[in-house]
């Protein structure tokens, strides 16, 4: 028992170091050198810019509709997009659903503007509407 | 922009380090060493207070560089007054056996190999964890970028998954360090997270030190080290290894108490549990799982020093109250009606599915190739030693509080309003690391040394 004591200290840590290592050459093997342009916030980042830029500086809360929300749509929910676009506008508070005077849509580069353009007729009367590329609107709800 | 990152921080962790001096002046190496690793955490909470009272009282931009090196100035000031003609010809650097320069070149060599691993993350992940940009960098974002309405950061009409009743010491650093750099670097949240995680391998080292020796302290660190999740954590700009440490901070704190008899110490560990609150939500269930532990304890002769602890805690407390009265949004976890919660707490079958998830977390927590769980306990088994009956109670303290977290977070899963599967699924790992290091620390500091083993074999 005396030996397997006195092995056990140094069995752990080369145990250690070897999983250290073993880590070390896992994360190195997708080391991409400062190239982020793939990463997917980072990506978000570059046209979240634009559209915190078309919404004014004195707006605190905006609404926030996506594909999930057009009518008759098959398409689910994106809870992942909804922080992503929250994270690029802050420090504006998004609501999903209508309501804001101010409205983004995140309805990616599968939904055309005239396809929505009927639903947001119906629901909103008066708006803007600025396409903003990548699927990204800011809508401009002009109450009279 | 790097070097700058870390840089800003320094007069925090310095302020937090002569703090703790003050109150614990014990000039031994091992002793200096962790009154250093606990400044870098006591001192960022300090400046997120800061930070967190000119916004209560002056919404708007703050110089906290400045308010910073002003304080730093003052506090140099008054160790030096009180360092004078203080016996400091009598320090010496400890004296350590190949076997323990071997252990502890081991462990350098095994966090060269974690911080490669964790530039090679940043830089393929340099926003972070999901929870790093969907919670923590929101949160700094809503600070750093419109200062005079920062409230807006706990507002009601956020989604409940951004977490805005969050508590602020993580996000509130990150945006005074945006200003103070003068850009929204992710860099800040990085070195803050890295400085930590670094931080916690040193509480881990020193205390282990202190209370054993510096072979035990050297193998405990390793293990803490060697935990590909508990690095990951650490850069993932996330506020669970801020937590983490906290709450290992004040279970070493508390623990070397009962070994020094020093009471001081537990005003110490009293403000790395109030802080420990003020970075995560957990954190609250800490200062209420360590309080009962301490209560019942200070029974036994120990009504002073509960005192202390209680003076240690009262300054993060007071913040965390006011935050969480005026500011702080319900929490999502309370959010069900008080029939659904009883309906839940007579569900038996969610306990069987929390034991089940707790069983399987046991097999593959940490990242390892293999359980470390249960590797360790073997080693505590091989390595097991008769506990000394003047260190039982230390011991029987510091599991009591473990145990009582684990148990506080299981019962926080019985009472969830969310699916409780997804919920395990989210959470179990990252609340399984923040005892982690606590544990390790408990079993380190209760078993056979390898240098007693050394010792008997020659």
């Amino acid at each position: 028992m005396t030996k397997v004591k006195s092995l056990l200290p140094y069995l752990l840590a080369i145990l250690c170091l070897a999983a250290g290592g073993y880590h070390l050459f896992e994360t190195l093997s997708t080391f991409k050198l400062s190239d982020v342009t793939n990463e997917m916030v980072s990506t978000w980042e570059v046209h979240m810019k634009v559209v915190q830029a078309a919404i004014p500086s004195n707006v605190f809360v905006a609404s926030y509709l996506e594909n999930a929300d057009i009518p008759n749509s098959n398409s689910k929910y994106d809870e992942a997009e909804f922080f992503l676009v929250q994270y690029g506008v802050a420090p504006v508070a998004l609501k999903r659903g209508f309501g804001e005077e101010w409205i983004i849509g995140n309805f990616g580069n599968t939904v055309s503007l005239k396809t929505i353009k009927p639903w947001l007729d119906q629901k909103l009367g008066k708006y803007t509407i600025q396409d903003l590329g990548f699927g990204l609107y800011v809508i401009h709800d002009i109450k009279d | 922009m790097t070097v700058t990152s870390f840089l800003i921080f320094l007069p925090a962790i310095l302020i937090g380090s002569l703090l703790i001096h003050l109150i614990w002046p014990e000039r031994s190496a091992l002793a200096l060493f962790l009154k250093f690793s606990l400044g870098i955490g006591a001192g960022l909470g300090i400046s997120s207070i800061l930070f967190f009272l000119s916004l209560l009282i002056a919404p708007g931009r703050v110089n906290m560089m400045a308010v910073q090196l002003a304080l730093l100035v003052v506090f140099i000031a008054i160790v030096i007054l009180r360092e004078r003609g203080q016996a400091w010809y009598r320090f010496k650097s400890p004296t350590l056996s190949r076997l323990q320069w071997g252990l502890i070149g081991a462990v350098l060599l095994a966090l060269v190999f974690a911080i490669l691993a964790s530039v090679n993350i940043y830089n393929s992940r340099p926003q972070g964890a999901f929870d790093a940009w969907s919670i923590w960098n929101r949160a700094a974002r809503f600070i750093y970028r419109d200062p005079q309405n920062w409230r807006a950061t706990t507002s009601p009409d956020l989604y409940w998954g951004t977490h805005a009743d969050y508590p602020l010491l993580v996000p509130l650093n990150v945006a005074w360090g945006w200003e103070t750099l003068g850009t929204e670097t992710q860099r800040v949240p990085f070195a803050q997270g890295l400085l930590f995680t670094l931080a916690s391998f040193g509480v881990m080292f020193a205390s282990v030190g202190l209370t054993r020796t510096s072979g035990q302290a050297s193998l405990a660190t390793f293990v803490l080290i060697c935990t590909p999740f508990f690095f990951e954590t650490g850069i993932g700009q996330i506020s669970d290894i801020p937590v983490t440490y906290f709450i290992f901070a004040a279970c070493a704190l508390i623990y070397l108490y009962f070994q020094l008899d020093y009471a001081p110490i537990l005003m110490i560990a009293g403000f790395m549990a109030g802080l420990s609150g003020w970075s995560k939500n957990e954190g609250l269930l800490m200062v209420a799982v360590s309080v009962v532990v301490l209560a019942v304890t200070s029974r036994k002769k120990m009504f002073k020093p509960f005192l202390w602890y209680l003076v240690g805690l009262a300054i993060p407390m007071a913040v965390i109250v006011y935050f969480k009265i005026a500011f702080a949004p319900p929490s999502d976890l309370f959010a069900g009606s008080s029939h659904d919660t009883l309906t839940k707490i007579v569900d038996f079958s969610r306990y069987w599915i929390i034991l089940k998830s707790l069983g399987q977390e046991t097999l593959t927590f940490g990242g390892w190739p293999f359980s470390i769980l249960i590797g360790l306990a073997v080693y505590a088994v091989v390595m097991y030693t008769n506990i000394p009956s003047d260190s039982r109670m230390r011991f029987f303290v510091l599991a009591a509080i473990i145990l009582l977290q684990l148990l506080g977070y299981c019962a926080i899963y019985v009472i969830t309003p969310h699916d409780l599967e997804w919920h395990i699924g989210t959470s179990l790992s990252r609340l399984v690391l923040q005892l982690y290091p606590a544990g390790v620390f408990l079993l380190f500091s209760s078993i056979l040394e390898p240098e007693k083993i050394f010792a008997q074999k020659a």
